[in-house]
C-alpha cells in the first residue's frame, strides 16, 4: 500500500510558454548586467531592484487573488517560475520567503486589512518578510521557544529573541512564533501563537550574523518589550504550532531544496565538458528528474487545497541529500586532475558551493527532524 | 488499471499465496494475463498506461509467476499481429538478458531480436544460478524452430520490459517497507519495540523516501504511455534507474533492521529482496541506464537544463 501521494502531472503548453518567457527575461537581465548568477541564490542573492522587476512581470504572488495584487494562476505556474529563477542563479533572496510562505500565511490567517495592506506590496516585490521561529535555545526543538507575547490594554507586549532569520535586515515584517499561554503539562505545542510583526516598531534590534564564509545573510532579532497592536495576532491565539507546521510544508517542498547547487553542474559541463563520466552525469540527471516529478506533485496538491506535509518533508530530505551528492560527484570530477588544470572561475564556484553546503540539510528542518516526521507518518513514533 | 480488475487480481494473489499454480489459473480465467491483448483476441485490450498496476501488484506479492513476462510477451505478439497462445509465457530479449526467467515452466517463450519476434514452445532447460529466487533457464536451450515469427513495429521492447521490471520493483519495495515496519513494531529488544529506537526510525524513514521516489519515477514513465501508445524512453530510463537505486538501499536497510531472521530462507523478507536484487539487474541496471542518460545528455553545447526541463 502506498503511504504517500505524488500525483503525476505533465507540463502543459501554457506552462511551457511561461517557462520560455521567464528564460528570455532572465537571459536579457543577465546580458544587460542585471545580475551575476550565484549558487544558493534564494538565500545569498538579495536585490530589491531585481525583486521589483519580477513583481512587474507578475511573477511574485502568482497564485494569490487579484484583489490582493495576485494573479490567480495555478501553483504549477509558480513552480515553473521558481525553477527557472533557481537554475539561472537569479538574485531572488529579498522576496523569496514572503512569496513562498509568509504571503500565503497572511492569505490564510490575516485580517482583511493586513491582506490589503501587505499582499499587494509583496506581489510588487517591495515588501519582504522573514521567518521568526528558531531561538538561541530552541532550534530543532521548536516548541522550546521562550519568546512570549502577553496581553496588554493596547494589544500585546512581545519580548524575546529570534535567531537565524534570513533577510531580517532588509525585511519589513517578521512572522513571529511566540508563547501566549503556558504549556499544558508536557504538551508544549499548546499555547503558541503567530504574530505579524512590523520590524520598524520601537524596541526591535536586528544584528547580522556572519556565516562561516563571512556573508551576513542571517540575523539575530531582539524584541525588547515591543508593543504590538491587537491586529498583529496572525490567525487564532493558541494555534501557532499548527500554523507553523503548515508554513514549514511550504518552506520545504519547493525546487530550492534540490536546485541550490545546480549551477555548479551546468558550469562544469560548460567549462570542463569531459570531466564527468557518463554514468555520473546520467545518475544526476535521473535523480534530479525524479525530484522534479515529486516536487511538481506537491505543487499540484497545494493547488488542489491539500496539505502534503509529510511529502514535503520527503522531498526536502531527498533533495538536500541530492545537493550533497551533486557536489561530491562534481568535486571528484574536477579533483581528478591537479587544481591548476581546472578553470579558476569553476574552482571558485565549487568552493562557494562547499561553503554553503552544510546549510542545506539544516535550514527548514534538519534531516534528522525530517526523518522523525516521516517515521511518525509510518506509525512508528 | 480499472479498480475492479485490480481488486480481483489483489484477491487472487492473496488467496493463493502458497499455491502459485492455482493463482495462475485464477488470473488466466479472469483474463488478467492478457490485459494488453485486443478484445477480439480474447484479451482486455487495455491501453499501455493501464496494465502496470497488475505488474506492481505481482511485485508486491512476490508472486513466483511470470505475470510481467506474459503481459509484455503477449503485448509484443499482438503488436506483431500474432496470436498469444494460452498459458505461461516467458520473454527473452536478446542482448538484454542472460537467461530466460521461468523458462522451465513456461509453455511458450517469446524471443525478441531487434524488431524480429519469434514464438518458441517451452519449456527451456538448463537452470542458471542467479541472485533471484525465480528460476532462470539458459538461453542456449532455446534451439528449436520457432512456431511463429513476425515483426514488432517499434524498438520499444526493451523499454517496455524495463518499465515492467521497474513497476515490479516499485510494488516489492512497498511490500518490503510494510514488512519491515511491521517487524520493527513487533520485535522487542532492550524491553521495547525496535521501532521505538531512533536509529531504526531513521532507517525506516530513509526506506520510505526511496520507496516514494521509485514509485513517482515509475508512475511518471507509465503516464507517458497513458498519453499515447508509446513510452517516453528517457522517462523509462529514469524509472528503471530510480527503482534500481531504491532497491539497493531498501534491501540493505530491511535486512539490517530484521537481523538474522531476515537472512533465513523461511522468512518472507528474502522472497522480496532476492527478487529486488534480480529485477534491478534485469533489462539494464541503474548503472546501465545512468550511463545511457549520461551519453545522451548535452555537454556544454546547450544548457543541460533545457534538455531536462524542455
Amino acid at each position: 500500500m502506498s503511504r504517500f501521494t505524488f500525483p503525476i502531472t505533465a507540463e502543459t503548453e501554457e506552462e511551457r510558454s511561461l517557462r520560455y518567457r521567464v528564460r528570455d527575461f532572465l537571459a536579457r537581465e543577465r546580458e544587460s548586467g542585471g545580475f551575476e548568477p550565484v549558487a544558493d541564490c534564494w538565500i545569498s542573492g538579495v536585490s530589491p531592484t531585481f525583486s521589483r522587476k519580477l513583481g512587474e512581470m507578475g511573477w511574485i504572488g502568482m497564485t494569490w487573488p487579484k484583489r490582493y495584487g495576485g494573479h490567480e494562476l495555478p501553483a504549477l505556474h509558480r513552480y515553473v517560475v521558481t525553477e527557472e529563477l533557481l537554475v539561472a542563479g537569479a538574485p531572488v533572496g529579498a522576496h523569496w520567503i514572503a512569496d513562498r510562505q509568509s504571503g500565503v500565511q497572511i492569505l490564510k490567517y490575516g485580517t482583511e486589512a493586513q491582506m490589503r495592506a501587505i499582499l499587494p506590496r509583496i506581489a510588487a516585490g517591495e515588501c519582504y518578510i522573514c521567518v521568526g521561529m528558531s531561538e538561541p535555545q530552541a532550534g530543532s526543538d521548536l516548541a522550546a521557544i521562550a519568546t512570549r507575547a502577553t496581553k496588554s490594554p493596547a494589544g500585546w507586549m512581545l519580548s524575546g529573541r529570534k535567531i537565524w532569520s534570513t533577510v531580517a535586515h532588509i525585511s519589513n515584517y517578521m512572522i513571529v512564533l511566540a508563547r501566549t499561554s503556558p504549556a499544558e503539562g508536557t504538551d508544549r505545542r499548546v499555547g503558541l501563537s503567530q504574530f505579524l510583526v512590523d520590524l520598524s516598531l520601537p524596541g526591535i534590534h536586528i544584528s547580522g550574523i556572519n556565516d562561516l564564509s563571512g556573508h551576513a545573510h542571517f540575523n539575530e532579532v531582539v524584541f525588547d518589550d515591543v508593543a504590538l497592536p491587537p491586529s498583529a495576532l496572525l490567525g487564532a491565539e493558541g494555534h501557532g504550532w499548527a500554523q507553523c507546521m503548515g508554513e514549514l510544508a511550504m518552506e520545504r517542498s519547493g525546487p530550492e531544496r534540490f536546485l541550490t547547487t545546480y549551477l555548479l553542474l551546468e558550469r562544469t559541463l560548460a567549462e570542463m565538458p569531459d570531466a564527468l563520466p557518463a554514468e555520473a552525469l546520467g545518475d544526476l540527471v535521473a535523480r534530479l528528474s525524479t525530484l522534479r516529478i515529486m516536487s511538481r506533485a506537491i505543487a499540484r496538491r497545494l493547488q488542489d487545497g491539500e496539505s502534503p506535509d509529510t511529502e514535503a518533508a520527503l522531498v526536502k530530505q531527498l533533495g538536500t541529500a541530492f545537493e550533497r551528492h551533486l557536489f561530491s560527484v562534481i568535486r571528484s570530477a574536477i579533483g581528478a586532475r591537479p587544481e591548476p588544470e581546472a578553470p579558476a572561475g569553476l574552482l571558485r564556484l565549487r568552493d562557494e558551493a562547499q561553503l554553503r553546503l552544510p546549510a542545506n540539510t539544516l535550514r527548514g528542518g534538519t534531516s534528522e527532524i525530517l526523518r522523525g516526521l516521516i517515521a511518525r507518518q509510518l506509525g512508528v513514533r | 488499471m480499472d479498480a475492479m480488475l485490480e481488486a480481483t487480481a489483489s484477491r487472487i494473489l492473496a488467496d493463493h499465496r502458497d499455491a502459485p499454480d492455482r493463482a495462475w489459473s485464477a488470473l488466466e480465467e479472469n483474463g488478467l494475463t492478457r490485459l494488453w491483448v485486443g478484445e477480439a483476441q480474447g484479451g482486455f485490450g487495455l491501453p499501455l498506461g493501464e496494465g502496470f498496476g497488475l505488474i506492481r501488484l505481482a511485485g508486491a506479492n512476490a508472486a513466483p509467476l511470470p505475470i510481467a513476462e506474459t503481459l509484455v510477451a503477449s503485448r509484443l505478439l499482438s503488436e506483431a499481429g500474432l496470436a498469444s497462445p494460452p498459458g505461461r509465457m516467458s520473454l527473452f530479449i536478446e542482448g538484454w538478458q542472460r537467461g530466460i526467467p521461468f523458462g522451465d515452466r513456461a509453455e511458450h517463450v517469446v524471443r525478441v531480436r531487434g524488431r524480429a519476434i519469434l514464438l518458441h514452445e517451452g519449456p527451456a532447460g538448463g537452470r542458471l544460478v542467479a541472485v533471484g529466487e525465480d528460476p532462470m533457464s539458459d538461453a542456449g536451450s532455446l534451439r528449436e524452430k520457432a512456431i511463429a515469427t513476425g515483426t514488432i513495429p517499434h524498438d520499444d521492447a526493451p523499454y517496455l520490459a524495463a518499465l515492467a521490471r521497474a513497476a515490479q520493483i516499485g510494488g516489492a519495495l512497498e511490500a518490503t517497507l510494510d514488512l519491515t515496519v511491521g517487524f520493527a513494531g513487533d520485535r522487542i529488544q532492550f524491553g521495547r519495540p525496535l521501532s521505538k529506537f531512533q536509529a531504526i526510525q531513521h532507517l525506516l524513514a530513509d526506506m520510505a523516501a526511496e520507496v516514494a521516489a521509485a514509485r513517482a519515477a515509475v508512475e511518471a514513465a507509465v503516464a507517458t504511455a497513458a498519453q499515447g501508445t508509446t513510452l517516453d524512453q528517457r522517462a523509462v530510463a529514469v524509472a528503471k534507474f530510480r527503482a534500481g537505486l531504491a532497491a539497493g538501499i531498501v534491501c540493505d536497510h530491511a535486512h539490517q533492521i530484521h537481523g538474522a531472521i531476515g537472512y533465513t530462507e523461511e522468512y518472507a523478507l528474502a522472497r522480496l529482496t532476492r527478487r529486488l536484487w534480480q529485477w534491478r539487474e534485469d533489462y539494464g541496471s541503474e548503472h546501465y541506464w545512468a550511463s545511457a542518460l549520461g551519453r545522451a545528455a548535452p555537454r556544454g553545447s546547450v544548457p543541460l537544463w533545457s534538455w531536462i526541463a524542455g
